[in-house]
């Protein structure tokens, strides 16, 4: 126990962390920091989102509005004018002149709570909560965390070698096919140098050495450390990288080896180039130069948002194991942080998010449902308590930040939306040309081969498209770069047969229904961004999600489809389904919590007035 | 085309190596840039009469006429707007068509406006005075006012001052309507000439302090920058650089600059330095031979005006045919898109 009496928050958000299996866990005497939680105070499941998203519920968290509130309704959002998808959580802006920098915005409206408790001189510190790049200055210290991305700007991009010259690159991967031999020259690749036309990739040149007798590859890194032996199956230390636009500027970034096997012949993965602490593209970090303090003290650490590697293993250049490693390195940097700063903590506001629980299960839900399509009976045996343990790798997370915790602190833990699996495919966009509320251009058929963003879209005879995750959009006159739709008593119609058509849906494979209903966005939104969210939002039934050619504007001939990934597991389902964990070291005061109490929750125990912009109320009565 | 003149006097070839300047760096790397000639040695003053006249010292002492007219004035008769900003001479201020701001500190600033005005048209004094606090125009007002401070309080003096007249000069390019907009920051002067003063710094020190400084620099040249629009030239440079060692200086009070290194006193001053970025410059690259009265014809050539015959030095840009100013990123919107999308995992 620290003695102090200052008035404290420490909240830890686990993301993703299911309640029943919580709960299961709990029956059975596991969880001991959790149970101790929930003896000192409680426990009860908490409601999140429309829709039940990792951005869309912590920013909620955050400002303690509904979407409408903040602005987040989505990973995706597309631009009115071209109905094309991107990024919903920042913006990049093209430079307006030739000598200005390009710049992010972030899109995340609203006001969080440590704006509030900024006002009020209280401090807070901010580990990796979504939305919150590029960082807005606070009083106390702020590390951004989903949204960030890497150095060529995407969410994570790997880079797989190998020697066999018959591979493709899978999805969202860069390949490079290496020459034979036991000892080669390659490159790491960096930033698109869009400086130049054609606008080409930075890289730095790597030498690698086969090292059989030691089953290890030698890497001679071209960056620090300039030399590094990595084992086989195995990770290495991150490596910094320096990337040069021209004689002039430069760019570091850090990247992690692993080393897929030497035999029969070589291949090795390069993780997604991060951004570099001490010196990043854009800033991570509140005040700027803060991450680089933090990597003085703890490390070098992951400031991509999506730190764990779950493309590599969804494309098969990792396996489970690797994976597995992968998550636990990026957990145990989180971990080192949070000690770190609780280790300086003593009054105001800590906020951590792990999000590894929630990329974990993504990637390894179908060991643990034997009719998921790709469930394999082998390795399940093996690989099916993975969750379970990871859990329980999460519990014993607390056991430091426990020890911060005084008589004067509110101690949380919480998850932003509950588990299950993703099975079946729901093809929104083919389910809309079959009911002639989207139209294809040339007479064409719904395919996988018309490719993403809407390119064959007649929009002259297109009603309704969908896009992200389970979001609709009227394509409305005025609106929509191309809209037809007028508000009033035709949009009124096309939503009508929207909400009647999909509900219920069966799905003819497995009779089940896949969708239990279709909301409006009146009906869930209010605030100042509603006009940015979907006009109608699909409510999946657990098992079904939106297919991944929906979310980015594609289709499939089929309306379902079996979900054949190794990304297993999902949450983008009716939020009823969902809900989240909540763990308190006091006694909530009303039943039903949603994640907007929290933050009336933190403001109430600091002593800050609540402003009534927040939606929500405090936990604490 | 506009105009943007960004003078930070001080600044030497050496100093701007640094990679902390990620601005003018970008100015660089898509602009032209070199070392400044300055034949005849000069003061700050005169220097900078000599880059805006592009007459060299001697040829405009020489002149018996009237004084040579400045690259604002050649604007102002083609019906332009100026905002010129701490730009020496600066007292009593200059009455040019748009909006002048004195120099902080400058010497003999009192004497030359006996009526303490320090802005043109008067009747902007109130609204910078309420933007700016005090204005101290007169350095000997301020190193009166200053006596008992230590050079590491003048130190963080000058900066403050320095971030102010940043910050009026941010309010004026967005406010004002120019054509031509010209701002100096001497404070890099000031802070060498206090090291001199307290002559207890070697020379590793003061680069150390020039170059945090001019890291500061670069982040209020990269603010301005972000004002512009992409019809604008801009050109950023020093007149001179300035010696880093310490000792042996003829400062003549605490912060004595106007005054400090008259002809033949700072003879081994570095050059100074240019970087000139436009969208329709046709060349880039490291410049060789570039003098400092080359600066405004270059200005004016590239902006589509004529170069008035009492201008001594030439365009870089002569006779060559101008880039089409509106080029756009080589990489398609869509593809940054799909970029920005790949590896979210739900998609």
């Amino acid at each position: 126990m620290v003695p102090s009496s200052k008035k404290k928050v420490i909240v830890i958000g686990l993301d993703g962390l299911e309640p029943r299996i919580v709960e299961k866990m709990l029956g059975r005497g596991e969880l001991k920091n959790l149970q101790k939680l929930r003896a000192s105070g409680g426990y009860s499941r908490l409601r999140t989102t429309y829709p039940a998203q990792t951005p869309v519920a912590w920013s909620s968290f955050a400002t303690g509005t509904n979407p409408g509130g903040h602005g987040i309704f989505d990973f995706i959002t597309r631009n009115p004018e071209t109905c094309q998808p991107d990024i919903a959580l920042s913006g990049f802006e093209r430079p307006k002149n030739m000598f200005s920098p390009p710049r992010v915005v972030n899109r995340r409206g609203g006001v969080p709570v440590w704006d509030y408790l900024t006002k009020a001189g209280v401090p807070s510190t901010v580990l990796r909560c979504p939305c919150t790049f590029p960082p807005e200055p606070i009083l106390g210290r702020m590390l951004a965390g989903v949204g960030v991305p890497d150095l060529r700007g995407s969410q994570s991009k790997g880079t797989f070698y190998t020697q066999d010259k018959s591979t493709v690159a899978a999805e969202s991967e860069q390949l490079i096919v290496l020459d034979a031999g036991d000892t080669l020259t390659t490159r790491v690749v960096g930033p698109r140098n869009t400086r130049v036309s054609p606008s080409s990739d930075t890289c730095c040149e790597i030498g690698v050495a086969i090292d059989r007798a030691a089953r290890k590859l030698s890497i001679r890194t071209g960056g620090t450390p300039a030399t590094m032996e990595v084992p086989e199956k195995g990770w290495s230390d991150w490596v910094r990288f320096k990337f040069k636009f021209s004689v002039l500027q430069s760019v570091t970034g850090i990247a992690r080896f692993y080393v897929r096997q030497l035999d029969p012949h070589l291949e090795f993965y390069v993780s997604a180039m991060n951004f570099d602490p001490a010196a990043p593209m854009f800033p991570v970090s509140a005040p700027a130069d803060y991450a680089k303090e933090l990597a003085q003290n703890v490390g070098l650490f992951s400031t991509l948002g999506m730190a764990e590697d779950h493309n590599g293993l969804n494309n098969g250049r990792l396996d489970e194991t690797a994976y597995l490693q992968h998550c636990e390195l990026v957990l145990s940097e989180r971990e080192r942080a949070m000690k770190f700063e609780l280790g300086r903590f003593s009054e105001g506001l800590f906020f951590i998010l792990f999000d590894t629980p929630d990329r974990l299960q993504h990637m390894m839900w179908r060991f643990r449902d034997p009719q998921h399509p790709v469930f394999d009976h082998d390795l399940a045996r093996d690989l099916g308590p993975s969750i379970e343990e990871h859990y329980r790798r999460c519990d014993a997370l607390l056991t430091p930040a426990l020890e911060h915790c005084d008589a004067d602190t509110l101690f949380v833990v919480l998850s932003d939306h509950g588990f299950g699996t993703f099975r079946r495919a729901f093809h929104t966009n083919t389910w809309l040309w079959q009911n002639d509320l989207l139209a294809l251009r040339d007479g064409r058929q719904p395919d996988d081969d018309l490719g993403e963003g809407f390119t064959q879209v007649d929009w002259s005879k297109t009603y309704a498209y969908a896009l992200g995750l389970g979001g609709i959009y009227l394509n409305l006159k005025g609106r929509e770069g191309h809209g037809i739709l007028e508000e009033g008593a035709d949009a009124e119609r096309v939503r009508r047969a929207i909400q009647s058509g999909l509900a219920e849906i069966p799905d003819a494979h497995t009779q089940l229904p896949a969708i239990r209903s279709v909301s409006r966005r009146e009906e869930l939104y209010s605030g100042a961004f509603v006009e940015r969210s979907p006009d109608l939002l699909v409510n999946f039934y657990p098992g079904f999600r939106v297919s991944w050619q929906t979310a980015v504007g594609g289709f499939s001939r089929h309306l379902i489809e079996d979900n054949t990934r190794r990304w297993s597991g999902d949450h983008i389902v009716d939020p009823e389904s969902v809900p989240g964990i909540l763990f308190m070291n006091r006694a909530a005061q009303h039943n039903h919590a949603h994640i907007t109490d929290l933050a009336p929750t933190i403001l109430q125990h600091l002593g800050v007035p609540i402003p009534g912009a927040m939606e929500g109320r405090s936990l604490l009565g | 085309m506009k105009i943007c003149v960004l003078g930070l006097d001080g600044a030497a070839m050496d100093l701007i190596a640094d990679e902390r300047l990620v601005n003018l760096r970008r100015l660089m790397e898509v602009g032209l840039y070199g070392q400044l000639e300055n034949v005849v040695p000069h003061t700050e003053v005169s220097s900078w009469i000599c880059m805006a006249t592009s007459r060299d010292q001697d040829s405009s002492a020489d002149s018996t006429s009237s004084p040579a007219l400045a690259i604002w004035d050649h604007l102002a008769a083609a019906g332009r707007q100026s905002v010129l900003i701490g730009v020496p001479p600066s007292y009593p201020p200059r009455r040019v068509n748009g909006v002048s701001i004195g120099a902080f500190l400058a010497s003999g600033a009192a004497a030359s406006s006996p009526t303490r005005d320090f802005a043109w048209p008067p009747e902007i004094q109130s609204e910078l005075r309420e933007l700016l606090g005090d204005y101290p125009m007169d350095e000997k007002d301020f190193a009166a006012t200053n006596s008992a401070a230590s050079p590491d309080e003048l130190r963080d003096e000058i900066i403050l001052l320095s971030d102010r007249q940043w910050q009026a000069g941010r309010l004026f390019l967005g406010k004002h309507q120019w054509d031509y907009f010209h701002f100096v920051d001497s404070g890099l002067e000031f802070l060498l000439h206090l090291q001199t003063q307290a002559n207890t710094l070697e020379e590793s020190v003061a680069r150390n302090v020039a170059a945090d400084y001019l890291a500061a620099l670069d982040e209020q040249v990269g603010s301005v920058l972000e004002l512009l629009d992409d019809q604008t030239i801009v050109l950023v440079l020093s007149t001179q650089g300035t010696q880093l060692s310490t000792g042996g200086s003829g400062t003549s009070s605490v912060l004595n600059r106007e005054g400090a290194a008259g002809p033949g006193a700072d003879h081994a001053a570095p050059l100074g330095v240019f970087v000139l970025a436009a969208p329709n410059c046709p060349l880039t690259s490291e410049y060789h031979g570039a003098h400092l009265i080359d600066m405004a014809p270059t200005l004016l050539d590239l902006a589509g005006y004529e170069i008035p015959a009492s201008m001594q030095g030439r365009s870089l840009v002569a006779g060559l045919e101008k880039k089409d100013g509106g080029e756009s990123s080589a990489e398609s919107d869509e593809k940054l898109l799909l970029d920005r999308l790949s590896g979210l995992g739900y998609v």
